[in-house]
């Protein structure tokens, strides 16, 4: 480590807060939204440098590309209600409550063995008998499988909810107004460029950091696009959507299962196979990931509606 | 070689500084959101730059990524950002 | 150092130099249509040279490719952002404004 790389380091460690500082003292929840996805791209950054390539990617794609997407498109449903700033006690209370769990966390971190070699080199040593050759891939889908089998069923079960509790005045948009002709072409050449990008991450998952959360965010980014400059209707529950919404699930829990009836232990995938079988489970989750995502999003606000056509509508 | 890029990655992080000012002082969301733009392209560079290591080459993927997805945000922030903010 | 380094320290620093610019002009331009015309240098130029002083020196056209895909995926979302920010701007600046539509 030279006097440069200190220097990076310590500037990216200086920036963190000071933009953090910034969202939370932020004078308006629009401007707080704002710099919240700068601190998406600097915490990108920070990962980048501390060697966690697998988290920046994520980060980039869902931390600073989507999040920020989703938090524009639900200030419209909450602006409103936030004319009048909360009052004092409730301001304290929270304050308090999160003082409180900082320094919980900070003890806890503080009393973390301060040499601990971790499961890494467990995880090294024992790979060859997971499907993956990238040591993440192999934790999560093999080692710890079971853990992100559940993080895609809540996934799938925050989409359902959301399709719940979506305001009835945020319908499926329609095609609308011609798309403008530079958003258009841009649009043309995202898709293709989106799809590509997406299956070159879930194959490096294989061996590299990359995999199907990565992949996902990239193709939902996409959708997100079509589906907000009103180029594409926003996504209706058919069948096919439902689908792919299920799809990823539907072969982990498969996957998962089929041991069993062998007599081994659950995700205990056969070994001559466990590389495939991965990679068809990661291409699964991938498609259901990018699903899942997109029916986050409202679609394009309601344009006036056509008298004649307002039956049509849900 | 090494020396370098991490010296021009660390002059493109400073150069986050007056942007951090621009969307700290606004006035309007537009400038905000050419602030978003600014780091989102410096990022880029900037990964691009410690990619430029050997050992630190998967670093390319995430500035893949953030090119493919920068223009998200700003279509988002079209469609719903709030208008009172016109100069 | 060879040749081969020094046009990439070259490249890169030309880079450099226009990331500069955009930052400037962000900072002190005085309305959003001059800063956008600052930030797309930055965009453009700045992204550019850098991305063209790393492929000088990348051992490999495959990863020169890769560069110049980035570097078109972000010149084209800059160019389109670009029109989307000024367009919603435009669109919602009273009639009245002395600049005017520019």
């Amino acid at each position: 480590m030279s006097l440069v790389d200190w220097t990076l380091d310590g500037v990216l460690a200086a920036l963190l807060p000071l933009i953090a500082w910034g969202v939370v003292t932020a004078a308006s929840l629009d401007k707080a939204i704002m710099l919240f996805i700068v601190l998406g791209f600097v915490s990108a950054l920070a990962w980048a440098r501390l060697d966690a390539i697998d988290v920046a990617l994520v980060e980039a794609a869902v931390g600073s590309g989507l999040t920020g997407a989703l938090l524009l498109s639900a200030l419209p449903a909450i602006q409103p209600r936030l004319r009048r700033p909360s009052s004092l006690a409730r301001r304290a209370g929270v304050g308090a409550l999160l003082a409180g769990i900082t320094i919980w966390l900070g003890v806890t971190t503080l009393r973390l063995p301060a040499r601990s070699g971790g499961l890494a080199e467990l995880v090294c040593e024992n790979i060859e008998q997971s499907g993956a050759l990238h040591p993440i891939t192999a934790v999560l889908l093999d080692f710890r499988g079971y853990d992100t089998l559940i993080e895609v069923a809540v996934l799938l079960v925050a989409s359902l909810a959301v399709r719940a509790v979506q305001r009835p005045r945020l319908r499926p948009g329609r095609r609308g107004e011609p798309t403008s002709e530079p958003l258009a072409s841009f649009l043309n050449l995202l898709v293709p460029a989106s799809i590509v990008i997406a299956g070159f991450l879930v194959w490096e998952g294989s061996h590299a950091p990359g995999g199907a959360f990565q992949a996902g965010s990239i193709l939902a980014g996409c959708g997100v696009s079509l589906q907000l400059t009103g180029e594409r209707p926003a996504l209706r529950m058919t069948l096919r959507v439902r689908a792919a919404l299920v799809l990823g699930l539907a072969v982990f829990v498969a996957l998962a299962g089929a041991p069993l009836l062998r007599g081994h232990d659950l995700l205990d995938y056969p070994r001559p196979w466990a590389g495939p079988l991965v990679f068809a489970l990661e291409l699964a989750l991938t498609v259901s990931i990018a699903v899942i995502l997109v029916t986050f999003f409202p679609g394009a606000p309601d344009r006036p509606e056509p008298p004649a056509r307002a039956a049509d509508s849900p | 070689m090494h020396e370098l890029r991490m010296g021009v990655a660390l002059f493109l992080l400073l150069m986050l500084l007056p942007g951090l000012a621009r969307a700290w002082r606004g006035p309007t969301l537009t400038d905000r959101i050419l602030v978003i733009q600014l780091f989102g392209t410096c990022g880029v560079a900037v990964l691009l730059l410690l990619g430029g290591d050997r050992e630190a080459a998967a670093l390319r993927n995430v500035a893949l990524v953030f090119a493919v997805l920068a223009a998200v945000t700003v279509i988002a922030f079209v469609r719903f950002a709030p208008s009172e903010d016109v100069r | 150092m060879t040749l081969q380094e020094l046009a990439a320290a070259a490249l890169l620093f030309a880079g450099a130099f226009f990331f500069l610019a955009g930052a400037i002009g962000l900072l002190r331009f005085p309305d959003p249509c001059t800063r956008i015309h600052a930030l797309t240098k930055a965009d453009n130029l700045g992204l550019g040279f850098v991305v063209l002083g790393l492929a000088v020196e990348a051992p490999s056209v495959v990863l020169v490719a890769k560069l110049g895909v980035i570097w078109v995926l972000v010149l084209v979302s800059s160019s389109l952002s670009s029109q989307l920010i000024m367009g919603r701007a435009q669109a919602r600046a009273p009639r009245t404004d002395p600049r005017g539509p520019t």
